[in-house]
């Protein structure tokens, strides 16, 4: 990634902002889909490699936007983009990350072809679309206080908000070049749905119980009124009186809302199960997604890529 | 890079904490699961829908099939343009080739069993190239055009087929018609794909 991650001046402004968060680590889940579904498919890993750096760019470009979106403080363990540098900084860094991501997808044509290339191209349109849509909803949700949403809502959200790019789009890109083309990739959103759901609904539950290990601060998607599975489902089970408070709680801004409130928010989630309700759906999902997996990978043959993206399913539930 | 990434601590287990999975699941568990799980598999299935019918827009809005024929039309067009700016050169350029490789030249396909019908009172010399018979397909001969924009066309080419008889190419060359060299397309009048090409050279008079 380091190549297409631009260094020169203004550096202190703008290409150390943007280096920030791809240096703190994290999992590579995306790029590593995207390489081991198209390795899978029979392609080498040089075939894939841009792609997948252009994917993992364009995460982290996602990043310092939700992180400014969400008011995030905390990001992989540090101070959220944001936070060090202020929003007018931040943001124009994850711009010029977005930006960056696109010179690897170009540089495809060279291995790929102009075909290929274009179809890659055009798949990440679609996902910034469905991302951007995805977030739209969320953020719309939180801005008018809606709290009257059913459980097809929130899959509907995390559909676009987050399956797309943490899966759908890896896999899809990986196998059209695994393929040259040929793939059918509608299956291929369905198995990152299912899989893409269970880890957002882990990553919420993981949220909620968050130590330091997890990079992100304990009860922060609470404190910023994510319309989280466990808080749809206690708002639907609660009592008028909590239903009551619970969206005047949510109609403060962030900076309202005080540490007991976010306490009583995780108590009510207690009372009402809503933990225990999403972990159920969050199992159901990751088995609708084994299924999905074997529709697709079944016919290949057996190879460490495939174990690793049929693990992802059960690691999703290993995480701390 | 990678020696700055931050690293989390080795997990102490070696195994997954999963405890629900390993439980049989009651009544109640199992009705919120399936519940779920159909209703995602709507939400997806209508997903993949949308994506479907938004594809077909998008095809639709690149290239409607409204539009085929006048592009077909546009294609054939520029197909005559170009006979007509390098037909000479290519007519030429075949001959130099066939002559290089002597009379066993034919590409695979014989050249079809035509007769030749010419009428005119001018020195001329008469090319074509037509590799299907013209019984098989309804031959035409689009006006053919000099590289010289100031000369008409010569219109009046077309071929007389009927029944157990040969074909005729028929080439009506008008008296007065400048000299030069006219050339073009053969084409199947129904589908409008080429067949074949012809040259016609209409030469100077002899001074007397």
């Amino acid at each position: 990634m380091k190549p297409y991650l631009a260094s020169g001046e203004p550096s202190p402004y703008l290409y150390e902002l943007a280096a920030d968060y791809p240096r703190r680590g994290g999992k590579m889940m995306r790029p590593s889909i995207c390489i081991a579904t198209a390795r899978a498919f029979g392609a080498r890993s040089s075939d894939a490699v841009r792609s997948a750096v252009a994917i993992e760019l364009l995460h982290n470009a996602f990043l310092v936007h939700d992180d400014i979106e969400d008011e995030s403080e905390m990001r992989r363990g540090a101070p959220a983009l944001h936070s060090l540098h202020g929003v007018p900084l931040a943001l124009n860094a994850g711009d010029a990350m977005l930006l960056l991501s696109l010179r690897p997808l170009l540089d495809n044509r060279q291995n790929l072809g102009p075909q290929l290339a274009l179809d890659v191209l055009l798949d990440t349109e679609r996902m910034a679309r469905e991302s951007a849509e995805g977030q739209a909803m969320e953020l719309g949700w939180r801005r008018d206080n809606v709290m009257e949403l059913e459980d097809d809502d929130y899959f509907t959200m995390v559909l676009k908000k987050t399956s797309w790019l943490a899966v759908i789009y890896p896999m899809r890109v990986g196998a059209m070049i695994g393929t040259r083309g040929r793939a059918d990739l509608d299956q291929f959103i369905r198995f990152g749905f299912f899989l893409g759901a269970a880890f957002q609904i882990q990553d919420d539950l993981l949220n909620l119980a968050a130590d330091h290990r997890y990079g992100k601060e304990a009860l922060g998607d609470l404190f910023e009124g994510k319309r989280t599975l466990m808080l749809i489902h206690a708002f639907r089970r609660g009592a008028p009186a909590e239903r009551a408070k619970l969206k005047i709680i949510l109609g403060a801004s962030r900076s309202e809302r005080r540490a007991d409130d976010v306490v009583w928010i995780r108590s009510l989630m207690e009372r009402h199960d809503s933990l225990n309700y999403a972990r159920k759906i969050g199992h159901g999902l990751a088995g609708a997604a084994l299924h999905e997996f074997a529709g697709i990978f079944g016919r290949l043959p057996a190879s460490r890529d495939k174990d690793f993206l049929r693990g992802l399913v059960t690691w999703i539930f290993e995480r701390t | 890079m990678a020696d700055n990434r931050a690293k989390r601590d080795d997990l102490p287990r070696t195994g997954s904490n999963r405890t629900t999975s390993t439980a049989a699941p009651t009544g109640a568990h199992r009705r919120v699961i399936e519940r779920a799980v159909k209703l995602a598999y709507g939400v997806v299935d209508d997903h993949i829908l949308q994506g479907q019918k938004a594809a077909e827009r998008l095809r639709a809005g690149t290239y409607s099939s409204a539009d085929f024929d006048s592009d077909l039309k546009h294609c054939l067009q520029r197909a005559l343009d170009l006979s007509k700016e390098f037909g000479v050169v290519g007519m030429d350029f075949v001959d130099a080739v066939r002559r290089l490789a002597g009379p066993g030249l034919s590409g695979g396909s014989p050249v079809a069993d035509v007769a030749l019908e010419v009428k005119s009172k001018r020195r001329n010399q008469v090319k074509y190239d037509i590799r299907s018979s013209p019984t098989r397909f309804s031959p035409a001969v689009p006006p053919l055009h000099s590289a010289d924009k100031t000369k008409e066309p010569l219109k009046d080419i077309h071929f007389v087929v009927r029944d157990g008889q040969r074909p005729v190419l028929v080439v009506n060359i008008p008296d007065n018609h400048p000299y030069g060299v006219y050339s073009g397309a053969i084409v199947d009048s129904e589908t409008h794909e080429p067949a074949g090409f012809i040259t016609v050279r209409i030469l100077e008079d002899e001074k007397p």
